[in-house]
């Protein structure tokens, strides 16, 4: 699928910790079991270090990892 | 409540199949179909000019008809069914030269219109369970069956360890075993006494619930709250997160041949 939810931040701008740039909103991929997820998040445009908000962390990608664990 | 596949997003992340795993499992239901007929499971077939001809194909809750298409590309002559008409059986593109095109009609599938022994296959894929009396359809199925013809079933099993007791799962939810689509699940042993009583002989069962997770984990992610409350994965009582296994259903699929002798 081409969309995806968009997580910005838990509140602020933030830096990357390597390169000290800006993060930027971006298309990641995230897979768990074999099932790959789209998702907008906060990345180094340099590094390429993706941040995971809390929110999603807590949210979607719990319910997601407990379905596909099928716990 | 409307039923959860006549919203854009479950059509958005299904990708036109209307059952868990898509079209590569309508692949693998084929395949295990048209194996169980080559092996003699299904005899009738040992005649080389028989084996030759294009296979008859009942797909039985068609949906938008993707996998009747695709198994009339390939040369089978397959009829399609479905309670209603969609959009889609008549814009769909034209085959290639040479092939045929499903006859897409809009109808029961507890009433086939359809000759005793026309089919050498039925495919029903996680329909069963939306029907209230589904004995109905797998005698009918037998009836539009050959002697010796392969149904290729697949639906929603009850997993939880009592029968009859309550799920804990939020009433409203279509994916829960207490409302919506998945109330006409059943456990394994009771469908396989369907397939029984209307004279079909099991010949495998596979569990997919991997599958059906796999399509509920897709709506849950890509969708946003309107949507997911509107097919009912809303997590009203946070019900999705803390359902235990055997409160949510399975899915199952069986092949199964016709055991009756003649028409
Ligand atoms: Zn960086």
């Amino acid at each position: 699928m081409s969309m995806g939810p968009n997580y910005t931040p838990d509140g602020g701008p933030w830096r990357c910790g390597r390169c000290g740039c800006a993060l930027e909103q971006g298309k990641v991929q995230a897979e768990y079991l074999q099932s790959a997820f789209d998702v907008f998040l906060p990345r180094c445009p340099q590094c390429g270090l993706t941040m995971i908000p809390r929110s999603l962390a807590e949210g979607k990608m719990l319910e997601v990892e407990r379905l596909l664990e099928d716990k | 409540m409307s039923l959860p596949w006549a919203h854009p997003l479950f059509r958005a992340v299904s990708g036109g199949e209307w059952h868990p795993g898509g079209t590569a499992a309508t692949e693998r239901l084929w395949r295990a179909c048209r194996a169980a007929l080559t092996d003699g499971a299904g005899h009738g077939t040992d005649d080389a000019r028989d084996a030759a001809r294009p296979l008859r194909v009942l797909d039985a809750g068609c949906g938008e008809g993707a996998a009747a298409l695709r198994l009339a590309a390939e040369g089978q002559r397959v009829v399609a069914l479905d309670r209603t008409s969609q959009p889609d059986w008549r814009h769909s593109s034209f085959p290639a030269a040479g092939a045929s095109r499903p006859l897409f009609c809009a109808a029961d599938i507890r009433r086939i219109p359809l000759r005793d022994g026309w089919a050498d296959v039925v495919l029903c894929q996680c329909v069963a369970s939306l029907l209230s009396r589904p004995e109905n359809f797998f005698a009918e199925a037998a009836r539009v069956l050959r002697p010796g013809g392969v149904l290729g079933f697949s639906d929603l099993v009850r997993r939880d360890e009592a029968q009859g007791r309550p799920a804990v799962c939020d009433t409203a939810s279509p994916l829960s075993l207490s409302g919506g689509c998945a109330a006409g699940a059943h456990r394994r042993e009771a469908w396989e006494r369907l397939l029984r009583t209307a004279g079909f002989r099991l010949l495998s069962f596979t569990d997919e619930s991997r599958e059906l997770a796999r399509l509920t984990a897709q709506l849950v992610w890509y969708g946003d709250g309107e949507s997911l409350r509107q097919i009912g994965l809303d997590g009203a009582a946070g019900c999705r997160s803390v359902c235990r296994k055997g409160s949510r259903p399975g899915y199952g699929v069986w092949v199964a041949v016709n055991t009756r002798q003649t028409i």
